[in-house]
């Protein structure tokens, strides 16, 4: 029987499917007993899909210019 | 582009500049990730013709950055922890469970729970971007490589030179430290 603190430690594991048969067996049963796993992988989950959102890093066409200009100097 | 082209070359830049400069900002941090991005594309540039194609060209790019990043930070940062660089072992966890591994201080219920409600919440928004930015180095990098830029573990491994298992735990911290954030700010309404 899995514990709480190893359904924790397992979640990123579990909603990857990347656990064997057995291992989603037990995890599964242990889901069906305790209502604190399941609000924990439920918000887990929401938070792995929301955080899959951010913003990626905004990138200026000056960046960009900057480093053609030092591979390639305009010329004087 | 290996015969000169100038014009593959800019193309490649524009295209390879946005991940690249996630990937350093993860590892350096925003203040100086632009000039690593910089000093790596005159990596690449220098390298160029003996790329071999055993890996794919972005794959090969963003490991010079990687490696320009760490390089970078072990010059900057030898008054920083190793932990703060390596990955950490801070368990945001410990001291939620009893000794028989049971729940001592249960997740509470959120305000919303859905991924939806949980990214119209601008505030929310910006204080987990926040928090990803204060992650230990190689946590974020494993983080904005597979969450934000959709890398495999496999790619992901290649780029920063790191175990799958070691990438798998790394990840899995990264993403209950945000957890545990998104459920500070559910509690309290504050980052």
């Amino acid at each position: 029987m899995l514990s709480c603190r190893q359904i924790v430690d397992q979640a990123s594991d579990y909603l990857e499917h990347d656990v064997s048969f057995s291992q989603r067996l037990q995890f599964r049963i242990h889901l069906l007993m305790c209502h604190h796993c399941r609000r924990f992988i439920r918000q887990f989950s929401a938070a792995m899909q929301m955080t899959r959102c951010l913003s990626k890093t905004p990138v200026s066409q000056a960046q960009i210019d900057a480093v053609l200009h030092r591979i390639d100097p305009p010329e004087q | 582009m290996l015969q000169g082209d100038k014009a593959s070359f800019n193309r490649i830049v524009e295209v390879y500049y946005g991940p690249m400069l996630g990937l350093a900002r993860s590892i350096v941090g925003m203040a100086i990730a632009d000039e690593v991005v910089q000093e790596a594309w005159l990596s690449v540039y220098k390298a160029l013709p003996k790329f071999e194609g055993r890996s794919s060209l972005k794959t090969w790019i963003l490991r010079i950055t990687a490696n320009e990043a760490k390089s970078r930070l072990r010059r900057e940062s030898r008054h920083l922890s190793l932990e703060a660089i390596s990955g950490g072992e801070t368990d945001v966890m410990a001291g939620r469970f009893q000794n028989n591994g049971h729940w001592s201080l249960p997740p509470s219920a959120w305000h919303d729970d859905g991924p939806d409600a949980l990214l119209t919440n601008v505030e929310m928004g910006d204080c987990i971007e926040h928090s990803l930015s204060r992650l230990p180095a190689l946590q974020q990098a494993v983080f904005t490589l597979k969450e934000l830029e959709g890398y495999s573990f496999e790619a992901l491994c290649n780029i920063l030179e790191i175990s799958a298992s070691n990438a798998r735990v790394l990840l899995h911290r990264a993403r209950i430290s945000l957890y545990a954030k998104i459920e500070h700010f559910q509690e309290s309404g504050e980052c």
